[in-house]
């Protein structure tokens, strides 16, 4: 894992059910100059089983409809 | 007695020395002169002098029997070597009133003596006087005077015989002072009929003797101790509350107790006399006869239940057991009963069983093993059984299963359990949440079992829980974005001249701060209440936790100085972040409620079980009448001249359940006006031994 704010492009992904959430966590986290992709409902996950993984996953636990940890769960048995 | 030589040549052939105090026993007169002349004529011949005090008779015999043994009595007289007195005339000089005076006695019988022992004669003396005052049934008086005869032995060189006729000594009331006459003498000479007898063989005779005096000692204390015994039985028998009494082979009453009295309401003079029947139903001859068959046979009737009537009409059960009485023969003589009334039990036992059959609970009985006896119609609805059903199941139902662990939890010293949650299965198989408590009876032989059905309230718990989990989630996203945004802005806005811009944010802050430890208050409170609040168990060093949250609580005030006094150096065993927010709530409390005050103190100790954390404050402390209540949920000291506190009246509340849960206490010290202290005392962790918290359960 590479750290530092020296490294300007790194990727994160946030994913939570709460827009407003999203939306403070993306511009926070913009603020610190990360590349920042959010994702609502966990959507972004199915995108990233085809896709390249991020350098780090801010994930909500609870999740409606899904649990968090169940999420971990499948990406880590890949 | 035919021959008086045995005994002539015991008391001649032994040298007999002076001093000497024997007594005859003898059987009669004959045997009496045969004993006293062999002392005498030995005497005589012997030189010695002898001082005969007896009645007329015995001195007339006695002299006929010398003199016809060749002995010149005349002589002997006149030379003072035979001297006899008249027993009754002697006895009357020395006693006053029925008792021998002893002064007067010595001046008596001391010269009689002194004046036959002159030319140093030996003196022996013949007395039969004491057994005079013994034959005067005057015992103390005999008993007086051998001690005086003794007392002269002391002061005077003679030899002395008594003489005593045995039956004065027969029956059992005498044998202690035959002893005691038999140990006064030095010398003891049996009746003749014993001294017919060899040495050894009288030794023995005498052992025997004495052996008889013993045994009948023993059995006058025996007979005491029966009697003693039969005094106790009879307090006994008075005091029982159960009826006793007896009764002929005819039914005849013998005896009648105070019990039975009460009972039956006949008085002991009403029944001894009468026929036991009077107390039986009309119809109850067979039971009698058949009663009295078993009675005459030698047989006992135990444990009889059955009806009787009492003297106002009224029936009443009785539980009897009837004995039969023996005589000396071993014959039966009669009966024994005794009776208890049980018609309050038997109503006792008619209301239990409307009880079990009681259709609101589901009862069952369960023996010492865990095996179900009885179920009534409740339990066998709730599980969708017949009897008959759950009969063959009740071996490998699952009910079978909770109900030994149950059992073994009511072992302990109350023998009734806390009602425990469980899952019966029922008969199609589905799950039944179900409430049970198991009441041990007494030896534990049998369990009682309560089985209560749960599932509406269970249904209404999974919807509160439902509740709670979406509440958490709702109240708590709007709050963290809040606080989100909040802290975008104050960082867009931190370089802005206008100091009051960020002033503003910083309070907005804290305010967002403190809606969201409300909202986590209530969330804690309603999974408290559902039983959800999740505990870790970890070990956790008492001194650092209130270290580390003195410091984050002392960043939030200006106002007070926390301090630390003592150490613990103890660790426990929970949840450090539950614990710790007991720590804080005691410590926020205690800076807002002493506005006044400038500093608050947690005192730290511990001994060798416990770990004690107390959060001393100098605020206007607590009434002693709100000392429980602030513990209740919601509940705030409300006091019309004081300020009112904001706040929802519950961290005390969610505090005690978290220490309860750590098998702790909470409780708190407080006069008003000076100030209050929470204690906090909780178990210590030991190293190798599972602590016991108190949780019974843990809810992952």
């Amino acid at each position: 894992m590479r750290q530092g704010t020296a490294t300007p492009h790194r990727c994160i992904l946030v994913v939570d059910d709460d827009a407003d959430i999203l939306e403070f966590l993306h511009d926070l986290l913009e603020m610190e100059g990360d590349g920042v992709t959010t994702s609502l409902k966990g959507e972004a996950l199915e995108r990233l089983r085809h896709g390249e993984l991020p350098d780090l996953i801010l994930l909500d636990v609870f999740l409606s409809g899904k649990d968090g940890r169940e999420l971990v769960k499948q990406l880590k048995s890949r | 007695m035919t021959t008086t030589s045995s005994e002539s040549s015991h008391l001649q052939e032994r040298g007999i020395p002076a001093g000497s105090h024997m007594v005859q026993f003898s059987e009669n007169d004959t045997s009496l002169i045969s004993a006293v002349s062999a002392f005498v004529g030995a005497g005589l011949r012997a030189g010695d002098a002898c001082l005969v005090v007896a009645t007329q008779s015995h001195r007339e015999s006695l002299e006929q029997r010398l003199q016809a043994e060749g002995l010149d009595l005349a002589a002997a007289r006149a030379a003072g070597s035979y001297v006899p007195l008249d027993a009754a005339t002697t006895l009357a000089r020395f006693l006053v009133g029925g008792e021998p005076e002893p002064t007067r006695f010595r001046a008596t019988i001391g010269p009689l003596i002194e004046q036959a022992a002159r030319d140093n004669r030996h003196v022996r003396v013949f007395g039969e006087m004491v057994a005079l005052l013994w034959a005067e049934g005057n015992r103390a008086g005999a008993i007086g005077l051998e001690d005086l005869w003794n007392e002269q032995g002391r002061l005077q060189a003679f030899s002395l015989l008594c003489a005593y006729p045995m039956q004065a000594f027969s029956g059992h009331a005498h044998e202690a002072q035959f002893v005691h006459i038999r140990d006064q003498h030095s010398r003891v000479l049996l009746p003749e009929s014993y001294s017919q007898l060899s040495e050894e063989e009288r030794q023995r005779a005498f052992a025997l003797l004495q052996q008889k005096a013993h045994s009948l000692e023993i059995e006058i204390a025996q007979r005491e101790a029966v009697q003693e015994r039969l005094r106790v039985l009879a307090a006994i028998v008075e005091s029982s509350d159960d009826a006793i009494f007896s009764k002929d082979l005819a039914g005849i009453i013998t005896s009648w107790n105070s019990a039975a009295e009460r009972i039956y309401g006949y008085t002991a003079e009403e029944m001894i006399g009468q026929s036991v029947t009077r107390l039986f139903p009309h119809d109850g001859q067979g039971e009698f006869d058949e009663i009295m068959a078993r009675i005459r046979r030698g047989e006992r009737v135990a444990h009889h239940v059955t009806q009787r009537v009492r003297k106002d009409g009224t029936l009443l059960m009785v539980s009897v057991t009837i004995s039969p009485v023996k005589g000396e023969s071993g014959a039966v003589v009669g009966a024994s009963s005794i009776a208890r009334d049980i018609t309050g039990q038997r109503r006792l036992e008619a209301r239990s069983q409307q009880l079990f059959a009681s259709n609101l609970i589901g009862i069952f009985v369960a023996d010492s093993l865990g095996r179900l006896l009885e179920a009534n119609q409740a339990l066998l609805d709730l599980v969708g059984y017949s009897w008959e059903e759950w009969q063959v199941a009740a071996l490998t139902s699952p009910l079978a299963s909770f109900v030994l662990p149950l059992m073994e939890d009511a072992g302990g010293a109350a023998s009734v359990t806390e009602p425990q949650e469980t899952v019966l299965r029922h008969k199609s198989g589905a799950e039944l949440p179900v409430l049970v408590a198991v009441t041990c009876l007494e030896d534990r032989e049998a369990c009682i079992g309560f089985v209560l059905d749960i599932r509406e309230r269970k249904a209404l718990e999974q919807r509160k829980d439902a509740f709670i989990g979406m509440a958490s989630h709702e109240l708590k996203t709007p709050v963290t974005s809040l606080k989100g945004f909040l802290g975008l802005v104050q960082r867009l806005l931190a370089d802005l001249p206008d100091a009051r811009v960020r002033h503003y944010l910083t309070r907005m802050n804290v305010q967002i701060d403190k809606l969201t430890a409300l909202i986590n208050d209530l969330l804690d409170l309603s999974r408290i209440q559902a039983g959800q609040l999740v505990y870790r168990r970890e070990q956790v060093a008492m001194d650092d936790l209130v270290a580390e949250i003195v410091e984050s609580v002392q960043e939030t005030t200006q106002t007070h100085r926390l301090q630390i006094e003592g150490r613990s150096r103890a660790e426990v065993f929970g949840d450090r972040d539950r614990l710790g927010q007991v720590l804080i709530n005691l410590l926020t409390n205690a800076i807002k409620y002493s506005p006044g005050a400038d500093r608050a103190i947690v005192h730290l100790s511990s001994d060798g079980t416990q770990v004690l954390a107390s959060v001393q404050d100098f605020g206007r402390g607590i009434a002693r009448e709100h000392h429980r209540k602030i513990f209740e949920r919601f509940y705030q000291v409300d006091e019309p001249q004081e300020k009112t506190y904001p706040g929802l009246g519950i961290g005390l509340a969610i505090s005690q359940e978290i220490v309860k849960r750590h098998g702790g206490r909470l409780w708190v010290e407080s006069t008003k006006g000076q100030g209050a202290t929470f204690h906090v005392s909780l178990p210590r962790f030991q190293r190798g031994r599972q602590p016991s918290n108190g949780s019974r359960e843990e809810i992952p």
